[in-house]
């Protein structure tokens, strides 16, 4: 039976979509990626770095230091002491064992640090100010410790960078890869000589990706909320709508690295070479508020860092589309201008 | 009277330096089977590709269905709703079942076929839910036929529809061709296997380095270029060279094909036969063996390009 130009669009799309849908379910290492590694990176991750102990500071103190002091700094809760000679315990600030040595001649005392590394500077002030107090010392203006809310736990900064990295990783893998397969086997050149319009092929990848994404999206945070009570703050809808348009830019620039490609080692080598530093410098798996100024800046730009920050300011500010819009203005631009690129560069065969 | 629904009118392609089709003309006409012969890299691929409209032809026309056809024309579309393709090249989704391979394949085309009846017709009813890495090459490929089929149209391009496959399977990819043939399928069909252009062509079209040698029916072509009748002789002893020398001079298409083993083309079997047993009783040869057979197409190929096909 003859059907019409549209329901012969209705019926390429809907085939395309489901083959797309085929391909996800039928591929081992997709399902590896998108359902199985989410849950176990959140279980993993969320309990290695979410420690109930209190945070306790490792101090190393010099052997035949004032008995006196050493029991004032062993009363501290915060403070885990191991003593031992200065050399063995220079040793062990080089591993990483404790963060400061401490030597106390007397009335004098020295630290032994790295003064670059942080950890090692706070430790210092915090046992300067114990052993301070001890030899009397009067601060300048009094002090007190009130509480505050309770700092964002590494699992509530992780979730949302983890599905930002898997609409990347997907993206690329699944739309970029696919397509260089599909080219390499001359499916495309196949597709080519089928009154198939074009732009079904196209569509079909990326509302087929958002299936995806919408699977990827249950899955985390699901996990998320299971395990470790993770909580989007914000609008779910303005979630979802964010995921999305970062979907669709990585959908976008996945078309376009896989545009000219027909080789797989290829395909695969270029995905990990943008992949990777992505990852790092996105603010996925640590805050881009580590790196230098001038890094952290350029980084900004990168497609990953407004879909990782902008999700995360979603779901643990409670953060509004309006207040994420140069995010969203940044990433709808990579759309447009990976989209116009893989236009003129695409080549079905 | 059947119309041409395919024709090339001097179509060339160069890539870089290599000329792979030079000036080809070919007409199919409605309901026949037009089959391009020629060996691997004789330019078959590329003229096929290029009247399917994947790749453009530097120079020359082609016309499908009495319309221009070319990579950029307005109605491509339209065109390409009555064109079947089977290229060997293409790998379909191999995790994909049979019946959902030619269900996406359907939906491209406004009139096109139901699912079922293609299956039958291809003998994979019986397969339908079988993932087409699980099938046999020759049921792959008829998985294949059957996605160039589903879209109803006229015209099928088949570029090598039985490499690779076992004699079986090929000779059941026939059947269906024949079958698809009586149905008024309108079948250009590349090959490299004699046989296949026998029994399938009407129209048959050798191709040597990207250019027409010959071209006519499969009886035609062998009327043309040789004789009747093949003698293959088998003597006790090699003929001695000047008598070998008189031999093709007297029966000019006569080659040895091994040092003992010779092979004439004639029209007068009787005189050659004569010929043959007085010589070799001058020379006190024994004849080991004579066998008589008619010409074949592989002959014809071999006059006219001095190569063998597999």
């Amino acid at each position: 039976m003859k059907v019409s130009t549209a329901q012969l669009w209705w019926n390429a799309l809907r085939e395309s979509i489901l083959c797309r849908w085929r391909e996800f379910l039928r591929e081992p290492s997709a399902i590896l990626f998108v359902i199985i590694m989410p849950p176990l990176w959140i279980a993993i991750l969320g309990t290695v770095f979410n420690p109930s102990d209190q945070y306790r500071y490792a101090i190393g103190i010099v052997q035949d230091s004032a008995p006196a002091v050493v029991a004032a700094l062993q009363a501290d809760s915060a403070l885990q002491l191991r003593e031992g000679k200065l050399d063995e315990l220079l040793q062990a600030a080089g591993k990483g064992e404790v963060l400061t040595v401490v030597q106390i001649e007397g009335e004098r005392v020295s630290y032994h640090l790295d003064s670059k590394n942080r950890d090692s500077m706070g430790a210092k002030l915090y046992v300067d100010n114990i052993i301070q107090h001890f030899f009397q010392r009067r601060d300048a203006v009094p002090t007190v410790i009130k509480p505050a809310p309770p700092r964002m736990r590494y699992v509530d900064f992780f979730i949302p960078g983890l599905l930002a990295f898997s609409i990347m990783a997907s993206s690329f893998y699944g739309v970029g890869m696919t397509i260089v397969s599909n080219r390499r086997e001359n499916l495309l050149k196949r597709y080519r000589v089928t009154p198939m319009p074009p732009l079904v092929f196209i569509l079909s990848h990326i509302i087929g990706r958002l299936l995806v994404l919408l699977v990827e999206t249950i899955i985390i945070v699901l996990s998320g909320m299971l395990m470790f009570d993770f909580d989007i703050k914000g609008n779910p809808v303005s979630f979802i709508v964010y995921a999305i348009v970062g979907t669709a830019s990585f959908t976008a620039l996945a078309t376009l690295l896989s545009s000219r490609g027909r080789s797989i080692s290829t395909c695969y080598s270029l995905i990990n070479l943008i992949t990777l530093p992505l990852a790092l410098f996105s603010g996925v798996w640590f805050d881009t508020a580590w790196l230098p100024r001038w890094l952290a800046a350029i980084c900004s730009w990168l497609p990953l860092t407004p879909l990782a920050e902008g999700l995360r300011d979603i779901a643990v500010n409670g953060a509004s589309l309006f207040a994420l819009l140069p995010q969203l203005l940044l990433m709808c631009a990579y759309v447009v201008a990976a989209s116009l690129c893989a236009k003129v560069l695409f080549k079905w065969y | 009277m059947s119309k041409p629904v395919l024709r090339a009118l001097s179509i060339s392609k160069k890539f870089a330096d290599v000329q792979a089709v030079n000036q080809v003309d070919l007409t199919l006409m409605q309901g026949k089977c037009f089959a391009l012969l020629g060996r691997n890299g004789a330019g078959k691929t590329t003229i096929s590709e290029m009247l399917v409209g994947v790749i453009a032809p530097d120079r020359g026309e082609i016309e499908i269905l009495g319309q221009p056809f070319h990579a950029t024309v307005p109605n491509k579309r339209a065109i390409l709703e009555n064109i079947g393709v089977l290229s060997q090249e293409t790998q379909l989704y191999q995790k994909f079942t049979v019946h959902e391979t030619l269900a996406l394949f359907a939906s491209f085309y406004t009139d096109s076929l139901a699912v079922s009846p293609v299956l039958e017709l291809m003998a994979l009813s019986g397969k339908r839910n079988k993932r087409l890495e699980q099938l046999s090459g020759g049921e792959r490929q008829r998985a294949y036929l059957g996605a160039a089929l589903v879209g109803n149209p006229d015209l099928l391009f088949l570029d090598e529809p039985t490499t690779g496959l076992d004699p079986l399977s090929r000779k059941n990819v026939w059947e269906i061709v024949e079958d698809l043939k009586q149905r008024g399928k309108s079948i250009f069909l590349t090959t490299h296997y004699m046989e296949e252009a026998a029994r399938l062509a009407d129209e048959i079209a050798i191709i040597e380095r990207g250019e027409i040698v010959a071209q006519g029916g499969p009886r035609q072509l062998i009327q043309r270029y040789c004789e009747e009748d093949v003698i293959s002789v088998q003597l006790d002893k090699p003929l001695p060279a000047d008598e070998f020398e008189s031999l093709q001079h007297t029966f000019p298409p006569a080659r040895a094909l091994a040092p003992q083993n010779y092979e004439l083309k004639t029209s007068e079997t009787f005189t050659v036969i004569k010929y043959l047993i007085t010589l070799c009783d001058r020379l006190g040869i024994v004849i080991r063996s004579m066998e008589f057979r008619k010409s074949t197409l592989e002959d014809v190929f071999f006059q006219l390009t001095g190569k063998k096909l597999p």
